[in-house]
């Protein structure tokens, strides 16, 4: 036993807190079940949402705060609670990668499903199930309908543009146009109709519609053509959960393909076959997405979802 | 400004790791009290602080009742502000002391070191029976005055095993507020390391649960070391300020620095700095005072030192002798619980579990907790 000097000790991963409270209403975003079910605390919470925090909170309680406000405070309050029934994203693996001609280490990609037996075998494990799979989410669509170019296609194809004859080829081809401006539903993967909870996981099938989708805190990019594909499946879960919570209708969580590329330096010996090496990757990457399953779940059970 | 008053240094108990030798028996007499009530009251007249400490201070009930009366008298005239608190073994706490500090507003803290096989090792009484059962009874009936009343754990080598147990058995038994202590001086060795680092998992895990499940409770491990990240250079405030903020005021009257430098009362005033009749010894108290604030060359350029417990003067002054120098025990402790602590916050964080984040970071807390309590 003796004392010793740490060199090196890593900054810890959860903010301080002038920080955290530099984020605006972030006290009201996070509330306990038994405080949002009493009245004075929410009373009390809304005074501190209005005014601050310290000193004014207790200046503004003396000052008889006006009625309005505290109505504002407490509306402020319910939409906040509604907001926090959506649990945030599970960050585990970078869910970045590309495909292509010149990419030298591929991502291995979770089939859907394989990711649906993973969350679902977990969460049953935590006695939540889904009664509903690819469940359409009406109102969130994650590639917008285009009418100008429908009504361009359709013209094309009747004929009402240019006077010309169109091959069956031709036709096909603009049927598929058509189609594709059609829009898309949000389809949830599963779906608890009984508590009102789904979940959707994104795979490389779907990045490039939730990639597309546009959300409040996004610029508008310059679209890049290139033979490579590059994915970000961590931004495009963030997206596409800000979207889900935004519309406010279906709390759900999403998980996103963590995208271990097959060099990444995981442990994997150099004189592995390529078809061990994917074995191995793909493994990793499996236990990636199972980890961000399990940390839904102590989400789950902390918010009392499963009603205990 | 805080006041530990040693009532008595007698006790109606024998614990094997008591720093007060039993050689003498003094006590405070009215009239030092009186003193002590005045010099206390002119030195913060806003805020003054009087714990009742000993010994056993319940072997001093008369003398605390009239200090308490003595306040009162004192507020009304002068318009002094008091607040109250003691801290007991419990053997004599009984409904007519808890009626009184209900009226009087005295928070009770009782030592209990938890399962009966960690409180009965070190805690016996005069004849050297355990008082496992005789503490749980007298928590049992604290708690139904003051459901919030802290209990006052000390852990020690021999009961290192029953840490995570006797944490969860106080924490079932009503305790919100849990205050563990390491017996610095205690003879830690290398086999009880391994030991307590697999008890302070344990206590993860039990923290983790428990925040998740919007239990209430303060765990002052844990919660001291969140802090210390948290609150950056407002930790700072919690650091020790030797003879500053609090001092301690012997059986006689004399002013010591801190609690363990007053042992019996009476061998060892070199470490006094005053009295209450006289006041303090401005050079004595400044001197100690600048000694405490050195950082020993080990801990100078420590990556933890900040958020370490290296500062506290008087553990340090008990188990090596001088106030800046850490005890080997002191750093592994702190080596062992740094990394434990923040794995668990982080996860806590990451999952932005709404009763940590309302504890952690709200500077309402107490005062919304309180509300949720209450009604």
């Amino acid at each position: 036993m003796k004392r010793k000097r740490i060199k090196y000790y890593k900054v810890p991963l959860y903010n301080a807190q002038k920080e955290f409270l530099a984020k605006k209403d972030v006290l009201g975003k996070y509330i306990p079940v038994s405080w949002s079910k009493n009245s004075v605390i929410t009373a009390v919470l809304s005074a501190i949402l209005i005014g601050g925090y310290g000193s004014k909170l207790d200046a503004q309680l003396n000052d008889n705060v006006k009625k309005e406000d505290l109505k504002e405070g407490k509306k402020q309050l319910d939409q906040n609670k509604a907001v926090n029934l959506f649990p945030p994203l599970f960050e585990h693996g970078e869910g970045k990668g590309a495909i292509g001609c010149i990419v030298t280490a591929p991502p291995v990609f979770i089939s859907e499903a394989d990711a649906r037996e993973i969350i679902e075998e977990e969460c049953r494990k935590a006695g939540l199930t889904f009664d509903k799979h690819d469940f359409e989410v009406k109102d969130v669509a994650v590639r917008e309908r285009n009418e100008r170019l429908i009504e361009v296609y359709v013209n094309e194809k009747e004929g009402k543009e240019k006077n010309k004859k169109l091959t069956e080829e031709d036709k096909k081809r603009l049927e598929w146009y058509i189609e594709r401006m059609q829009g898309k539903m949000l389809k949830l993967d599963g779906y608890n109709s009984k508590i009102g909870f789904g979940y959707e996981f994104i795979s490389n099938e779907e990045y490039n519609d939730v990639d597309s989708m546009r959300d409040e805190n996004d610029k508008l990019d310059l679209v890049e053509m290139s033979t490579v594909t590059e994915f970000n499946m961590k931004k495009a879960g963030q997206k596409l959960r800000n979207v889900l919570r935004k519309n406010g209708k279906f709390p759900s969580v999403v998980f996103y393909d963590p995208l271990v590329n097959m060099l990444d330096d995981l442990g994997v010996k150099k004189d592995l076959s390529w078809a061990d090496r994917r074995k191995i990757t793909g493994e990793k990457s499996r236990n990636l997405l199972r980890a961000q399953v399990l940390d839904f779940i102590d989400w789950y059970k902390t918010n009392n979802l499963d009603g205990k | 400004m805080h006041f530990t008053l040693h009532v008595t240094a007698d006790c109606n108990m024998r614990c094997s790791y008591c720093y007060s030798p039993l050689k003498n028996r003094s006590e405070m007499s009215d009239e030092t009290l009186s003193n002590t009530l005045d010099f206390a009251s002119t030195l913060s007249p806003e805020n003054t602080g009087i714990i009742f400490f000993g010994g056993e201070p319940l072997l001093k009930r008369k003398l605390i009742e009239y200090a308490v009366d003595e306040c009162k008298k004192r507020k009304d005239k002068h318009g002094y502000n008091y607040h109250f608190k003691i801290t007991t073994n419990g053997m004599l706490l009984d409904d007519c002391f808890l009626e009184f500090a209900e009226v009087n507003r005295v928070i009770v803290a009782l030592s209990f070191d938890g399962v009966k096989n960690a409180h009965d090792a070190c805690r016996s009484d005069l004849a050297g029976s355990g008082t496992f059962e005789k503490t749980k009874e007298a928590a049992i009936l604290l708690l139904k005055y003051q459901p919030f009343a802290s209990v006052l754990m000390t852990l020690n080598p021999e009961t290192i095993e029953y840490y995570f147990e006797s944490v969860e058995f106080l924490h079932k038994l009503g305790f919100r507020y849990i205050i563990a202590s390491m017996n610095y001086a205690g003879s830690w060795q290398d086999k009880h390391l391994k030991v307590l680092k697999r008890e302070y998992k344990k206590l993860a895990a039990w923290y983790e649960r428990s925040t998740i499940a919007e239990k209430k409770f303060y765990f002052s491990p844990f919660e001291m070391k969140i802090a210390s990240h948290i609150k950056g250079e407002e930790y700072k405030c919690f650091r020790c300020a030797l003879g500053k903020k609090q001092v301690s005021i012997g059986p006689d009257g004399t002013i010591y620095p801190c609690v363990q430098f007053v042992k019996d009362g009476i061998s060892n005033k070199d470490y006094s700095i005053g009295h209450v009749k006289t006041g303090f010894d401005g050079n004595k108290r400044n001197k100690f005072y600048k000694l405490s604030q050195k950082t020993d060359d080990e801990c100078e350029k420590c990556a933890l030192k900040v958020r370490c417990n290296n500062s506290c003067s008087c553990l340090n002054w008990q188990t090596t002798g001088k106030f800046h120098k850490v005890s080997d025990f002191l750093c592994e402790h702190e080596r062992i619980l740094f990394p434990i602590v923040d794995k668990t916050a982080e996860k806590l964080y990451r999952l932005k579990t709404p009763m940590f984040i309302q504890k952690h970071y709200n500077p309402e807390y107490p005062l919304l907790s309180l509300i949720d309590e209450s009604l």
